[in-house]
C-alpha cells in the first residue's frame, strides 16, 4: 500500500512539473521580422522570424534565385538568377512572380554581376558584361553599368564607368529620393541620376589622419543601421611599423563623417551589427577553431571571445530583437544561438539549401529593409 | 676590391668567384659545390670560430600540397582536401560544398559547369545533404 502511495506521489510531482518542462521547450522568438531566403529549388522562401517556420514558398521562373533586393516599401522583390542572366520581379503581397527579362540575345550572353533598383521602381541599374560566342573564340565585352527600364526592359542609358574604377562589379546605392547614386569603391563617388555626372567625391582612399594607413572597409548595408549610416569593421596598416590593425568605423554618408577607433591587431573576424547599435557580433573561423566575438560599441572594446563548435563557411546575423544569433550559409540549416551565453538553442532544418538569407526586421518597412 | 671571407659561406663564394672563369658553364650552374671543398681545406683554421648550427642543415619544413585553384582535380567526394592539405576546412558534411561550388564557382572535376553546360544539375535535389543521390549524372 505504501508503494502505491509513493508511486502516486511521484506521478503527482511529474504532472506538476510537466507545464514547466513544456514551457522550457517553447521556442524562443528572435523578433517579429521576416526572413527571405533564396532556395535551390527555384523558390523564394518566406520565413517567420518568430517561429523560424516557412510560411510561403514563392516559385520563380528564371532558375535558382541568387541576388535579392527589396523595394523601399518591402512589397516587391527583385531577384537575379544564379546564371546571372535574368532579372525577375516578385510581388511579395500576392506571393507570385509578375515579370522577368534578360539582356542575353542570340550568341551573346549578358551576365549581370550587380544590381540596384531605383527607389521609385522605374528603372534598374545592372553592372554587367557581355560574352559573345564567335566561330573560333569568345569575345568579352567591357564591364558596363546599364540603366534598364523596368516596364519596357529596354536599355535606356549607360552610366559612365569613368566615375568609378574599372571593375568586375559595382557596389551601388541610391539616395532615398533617388536623386543621387553612390559608387562604393576605394572612394565614395556621388553622381546625379539625370545624366550620371559626378557631383561629389569622398576620398576615403586617403588616410583620415596623418600617420594612419588607408582604411579598408566594406559598405554592406546592415538591417540595423540607420539610413545612410554604415557601421563595420575596418582594417588598416600602420605605415610606420607595418602593423595590421583593425577597428570599428561608423560612416555617415550625408555628413561625410567617420567616427572610428581601433581595437587592436587585425584578426580574421567578421562583423554584424546588432539592433540598437550598441553591440556587434563576429565570427572568427579558422580550420578547426571557431569563436564568437562580441563587440561593445559603447565601450569601444572587444567584450568577449567564446570558442564554440562551429563549422566551415558560416554567416552570422543577429535576430531583430537582439536576443538570438542566426548562423546560416552553405546548406539547409539555421543554427540558433543565445546572443548572451552563445549556447546553441536549436537547429532549424529546411527542405532546400540556401543561396541568400535576407532578414528584414519588423520595423524595417519604413527604412527600406536591407539588400544583399 | 678584394673580398675578404668572414665565414665559411663567404669563403666559398670568394673561391667560387675566383674560379668562375675556369669553371665550365654547367658547373657554374650547379653551384659552388666543388670549389667549396677546397675552400674548407684552405680556410678552415681562419674560420674556426664560425657559428654554425649543430644540425648542419635547416630543419625540413613539410610542404603543403599544391592544389591549383584551391581545389582537388580528382572527382572523389569525401576525399577532397582543404587549402592546408587536411579535411577540417571543407564544408561539413561535404555535401554542403557541392551546391555552392556548382553555383557560379565551378569546382573543376567535382561539379559540372553551371553557367554553360549543366544549369539544371541540382534541379531534382533541393537539399544536397538529404537527397544528393538525385543529382543528375553528368558524363563528359
Amino acid at each position: 500500500m505504501a508503494d502505491m502511495s509513493d508511486k502516486m506521489s511521484y506521478l503527482a510531482v511529474l504532472i506538476a512539473l510537466l507545464p514547466a518542462a513544456l514551457a522550457a521547450q517553447e521556442v524562443r522568438s528572435g523578433g517579429n521580422g521576416t526572413i527571405y531566403m533564396g532556395a535551390y529549388n527555384e523558390a523564394v522562401y518566406v520565413i517567420d522570424e518568430a517561429t523560424l517556420e516557412v510560411t510561403e514558398r514563392i516559385p520563380v521562373n528564371t532558375g535558382i534565385p541568387n541576388l535579392m533586393q527589396l523595394s523601399p516599401d518591402n512589397r516587391t522583390m527583385y531577384v537575379r538568377d544564379a546564371a546571372m542572366e535574368h532579372i525577375e520581379v516578385v510581388d511579395l503581397v500576392e506571393g507570385r512572380s509578375i515579370d522577368s527579362f534578360t539582356l542575353s540575345e542570340g550568341n551573346t550572353r549578358v551576365r549581370i554581376r550587380s544590381m540596384v533598383v531605383e527607389p521609385g521602381g522605374e528603372y534598374i541599374l545592372l553592372g554587367a558584361r557581355s560574352y559573345t560566342k564567335l566561330l573560333d573564340r569568345f569575345e568579352i565585352g567591357e564591364f558596363s553599368i546599364l540603366r534598364v527600364d523596368l516596364d519596357s526592359h529596354e536599355v535606356t542609358d549607360t552610366v559612365p564607368t569613368e566615375v568609378g574604377e574599372q571593375r568586375q562589379g559595382a557596389n551601388l546605392m541610391f539616395s532615398p529620393d533617388g536623386d543621387l547614386l553612390y559608387f562604393f569603391g576605394r572612394d565614395i563617388i556621388a553622381v546625379e541620376t539625370e545624366n550620371f555626372t559626378e557631383v561629389d567625391r569622398w576620398e576615403l582612399s586617403l588616410p583620415l589622419e596623418e600617420g594612419l594607413g588607408r582604411m579598408n572597409m566594406s559598405f554592406q548595408r546592415s538591417p540595423y543601421d540607420d539610413e545612410g549610416i554604415f557601421t563595420n569593421l575596418f582594417r588598416m596598416t600602420d605605415p610606420v611599423q607595418g602593423r595590421q590593425m583593425m577597428g570599428i568605423a561608423r560612416v555617415n554618408l550625408a555628413e561625410q563623417d567617420v567616427d572610428f577607433y581601433t581595437l587592436g591587431p587585425s584578426e580574421r573576424v567578421s562583423f554584424a551589427l546588432a539592433p540598437g547599435g550598441r553591440k556587434g557580433y563576429g565570427l572568427r573561423s579558422e580550420i578547426g577553431f571557431y569563436e564568437f566575438w562580441t563587440f561593445d560599441l559603447e565601450g569601444r572594446r572587444v567584450e568577449s571571445r567564446v570558442e564554440f563548435q562551429g563549422r566551415p563557411r558560416m554567416s552570422l546575423v543577429p535576430s531583430s530583437n537582439g536576443e538570438l544569433l542566426y548562423i546560416y550559409n552553405a546548406g539547409n540549416t539555421i543554427d540558433v544561438y543565445d546572443a548572451d551565453t552563445h549556447e546553441l538553442l536549436r537547429t532549424v532544418w529546411l527542405d532546400a539549401d540556401m543561396t541568400r538569407f535576407l532578414l528584414v526586421p519588423g520595423d524595417a518597412a519604413t527604412n527600406g529593409g536591407s539588400q544583399e | 676590391m678584394a673580398l675578404k671571407p668572414i665565414n665559411r659561406k663567404a669563403d666559398r663564394m670568394v673561391t667560387y668567384l675566383a674560379n668562375q672563369g675556369d669553371v665550365p658553364e654547367a658547373e657554374q650552374m650547379a653551384g659552388p659545390v666543388g670549389p667549396a671543398a677546397g675552400a674548407v681545406e684552405g680556410g678552415a683554421d681562419e674560420n674556426a670560430e664560425d657559428v654554425v648550427a649543430l644540425g648542419g642543415r635547416l630543419p625540413e619544413v613539410p610542404e603543403i600540397p599544391h592544389i591549383p585553384l584551391g581545389c582537388s582535380l580528382v572527382f572523389a567526394p569525401g576525399w577532397e582536401v582543404d587549402e592546408a592539405g587536411g579535411t577540417a576546412g571543407l564544408c561539413q558534411p561535404v555535401e554542403r560544398d557541392l551546391f555552392d561550388c556548382h553555383l557560379a564557382c565551378f569546382w573543376p572535376a567535382h561539379v559540372p559547369d553551371q553557367l554553360n553546360h549543366s544549369p539544371d544539375w541540382t534541379g531534382k535535389c533541393a537539399a544536397a545533404q538529404n537527397d544528393w543521390r538525385k543529382l543528375e549524372m553528368i558524363f563528359p
